[in-house]
């Protein structure tokens, strides 16, 4: 006699095979809703990025004639007239407000540091990039007069500039797109295990018990530790489904992503996310669709009715979800490295570093060991509800 | 053979069966009576290992149901009443072929054994489509053929005839009569005195848990000096019953 569990698997299958809902919600829907949210996402970051580098608005407080030349030419910059410049800056009228102290041209006269202030708001985007910009142009100006300075003193520029310190960005573009994308992908794929799992655990479970099904099942002569098995690998597999479909979403969306956010600075191609790293993150939820779907069948056990599991099960939707928040603020390399260990947080915590590209094989070892023992505890955990008569027969 | 020795059930403190101590013998028909919370169906789920008891001992066919569940199961097909427990989704074909795998029935086995069944019980014309769609009469038929797919020596029915028309019930009974003539020892539940009467050789009945009569309705007709069924069980169970 072939396996209790994969009759009892099969049967499960078959039945998932005919119902349109189900594969509605746990196939149609992520495959849609993940190119969309992720579009949304890198649409909103690659527009709000890119308006901080046009129309730079600056107020000018003072006169100057070079250094209103000098910031009219800057690319992006406007100069803007105001009657009260820095509340326009606190309404975000103007970007930043370039005031030219009063004694700017004496100053400058007598050689000696002429006042020149730059104000913005660090915690608005916008205005912090506009101080970059702003005070670049200043300090080239500042470098172009001591060069005009030093050629009448017959001194060469090179002379007085003994270093010559280049700062370089290291982050590269796949970067920055991982660590934008790096929060609301954990976010959809987890979410994709839970309502892959929740409406067949449902059903499985506690609308079987209600239509009766359950009990008649139980009297064939099969432990009752096999049917349960072939339950738990038919969740679990529906979860994983669901991941998968998702996991491929989100590569094929990002394969064909850069063709439709145009040339922004922040390419949304993760060219470096090879077949190993989609593994990694696959095998990864793996694990988590086998504990969530272990618990989720145990606790569609304790409900007597389909509509009672759907209630039980809800909250499952935000035990996915916080521990994507824990970790969305934070940056790939700045993760706690306890994240690892503890549910669902080391699953979301190990994408955010494939997705960032700092994958650590150490971490990878703690996320799969803690992984498989989590997914362990929730099938034991079951199996000790399963084998209560009480919860089994209806009263 | 079915066998009860002083099994009692409690759940939660509250014992549903109480010192129950009755005999099925082998091809017997026997009628498990009783009305509404007497314990029929927690008797029936303990005698097919769904329920253990909390004190006594079940035997079916030699075997004890707490040590040997497994085969006891192989042996029973129980079939519960009202509810017919059947998977909507699937087909009357798909719903007996699972059983009859759950059961260890080969592929060929299943086929041969669901079209017999499809004909005795006249449903040829619905084996291939959804239950969903079913009538209360064509679920209990493939319920039936479902519980028996594996020809089981001992059948249980709880309250088989709930629910259906004068015509689906006939036919109901004609299948106990033929189940008894193959020789199958049967116990079915009812609070129908009359069905009870017309099928049954003999009679166990129950009152809040506790055996109140076991015997041959002749012996129960011959000591209460009446052939009125329904009178003699008003009396058994004193009329202060909620009946
Ligand atoms: N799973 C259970 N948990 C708690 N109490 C139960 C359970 N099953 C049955 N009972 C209780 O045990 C008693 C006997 O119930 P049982 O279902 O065996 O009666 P019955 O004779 O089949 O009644 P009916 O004619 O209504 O089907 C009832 O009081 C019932 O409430
Ligand atoms: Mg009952």
């Amino acid at each position: 006699m072939k396996g209790g569990w994969w009759i009892v698997f099969r049967k499960e299958f078959k039945e998932l095979v005919s119902d349109r809902k189900m594969w509605v919600g746990s196939i149609l829907l992520p495959l849609l809703l993940m190119p969309c949210l992720m579009l949304l996402v890198a649409k909103l970051q690659a527009g709000a990025a890119e308006d901080a580098q046009k129309n730079i608005t600056v107020a000018l407080v003072g006169h100057n004639a070079r250094v209103e030349q000098t910031l009219a030419a800057t690319p992006n910059v406007q100069i803007q007239p105001e009657q009260d410049p820095m509340g326009a800056l606190k309404n975000g009228d103007v970007r930043a407000v370039v005031t030219i102290g009063e004694q700017f041209d004496q100053q400058l006269q007598a050689q000696k540091p002429a006042t020149i202030s730059i104000a913005y708001d660090p915690s608005n985007q916008k205005s912090d990039v506009a101080h970059g910009v702003v005070q670049g142009a200043l300090q080239a100006l500042g470098q172009e007069m001591a060069a005009e300075r030093l050629t009448k003193l017959n001194v060469s520029l090179d002379a007085v500039k003994p270093l010559d310190v280049k700062s370089v960005d290291a982050s590269d573009e796949n970067q920055k797109a991982g660590s934008a994308l790096g929060f609301i992908v954990p976010l959809l794929l987890v979410l994709s295990c839970v309502t892959g799992a929740m409406p067949i655990a449902t059903d499985t479970m506690a609308g079987e018990k209600e239509r009766g099904t359950l009990e008649a099942l139980l009297t064939a002569p099969v432990p009752a530790r096999q049917v349960l098995t072939g339950k738990l690998l038919t969740v679990s597999a529906m979860s994983f489904i669901s991941a998968l479909v998702s996991t491929l979403a989100m590569v094929g969306t990002m394969k064909y992503m850069p063709n439709i956010t145009g040339d922004s600075d922040l390419k949304f191609s993760l060219s470096f996310l090879s077949a190993g790293d989609v593994g990694l993150i696959l095998g990864a939820l793996f694990f988590l669709c086998i504990m969530f779907g272990g618990l989720m069948l145990g606790i569609s056990s304790l409900a007597k009715t389909y509509k009672e599991a759907q209630t039980y099960l809800a909250p499952f939707v935000i035990v996915a979800m916080v521990p994507v928040y824990a970790t969305m603020m934070l940056s790939a390399k700045e993760i706690p490295v306890q994240y690892f260990w503890l549910p669902v947080l080391n699953v979301t915590a190990l994408m955010k570093e494939v997705l960032y590209g700092v994958t650590d094989g150490t971490h990878v070892l703690m996320v799969f060991a803690s992984s498989v023992v989590f997914a362990v505890i929730a099938v034991l955990i079951t199996s000790k509800l399963f084998r209560r008569e009480s919860l089994i027969v209806k009263g | 053979m079915i066998l009860l020795d002083r099994v009692t059930k409690t759940f939660k403190n509250v014992p549903a069966v109480e010192g129950l101590s009755f005999e099925v013998g082998r091809g017997e028909v026997v009628g498990l009576l009783g009305e509404n919370g007497a314990g029929k169906t927690t008797t029936l789920r303990m005698i097919s290992t769904i329920l253990q008891p909390s004190e006594g001992r079940i035997v079916v066919d030699d075997l004890d149901t707490a040590q040997r569940a497994e085969d006891v199961r192989r042996r029973i097909g129980i079939l519960f009443g009202g509810e017919t427990g059947l998977y909507e989704k699937l087909t009357a074909r798909e719903n007996i072929a699972y059983f009859g795998k759950l059961y260890g029935l080969d592929d060929r086995t299943i086929r041969t054994r669901t079209e017999e069944l499809a004909k005795r019980f006249d449903m040829t014309e619905f084996l291939d489509r959804k239950v969903g769609g079913f009538s209360k009469g064509m679920r209990q038929k493939v319920a039936i053929a479902r519980s028996v797919v594996h020809d089981p020596a001992v059948v249980l029915l709880d309250e088989p005839t709930s629910g259906l028309d004068i015509t689906a019930a006939n036919m109901f009974r004609r299948l106990v009569q033929e189940f008894q003539a193959e020789g199958k020892t049967i116990l079915f539940s009812s609070h129908i005195m009359s069905e009870v009467e017309r099928l049954c050789d003999r009679a166990v009945i129950l009152h809040r848990g506790k055996l109140v009569f076991n015997g041959t309705l002749e012996s129960l007709f011959a000591a209460h000096d009446s052939r009125d069924l329904d009178a003699i069980f008003m009396n058994l169970i004193g009329t202060g019953g909620s009946r």
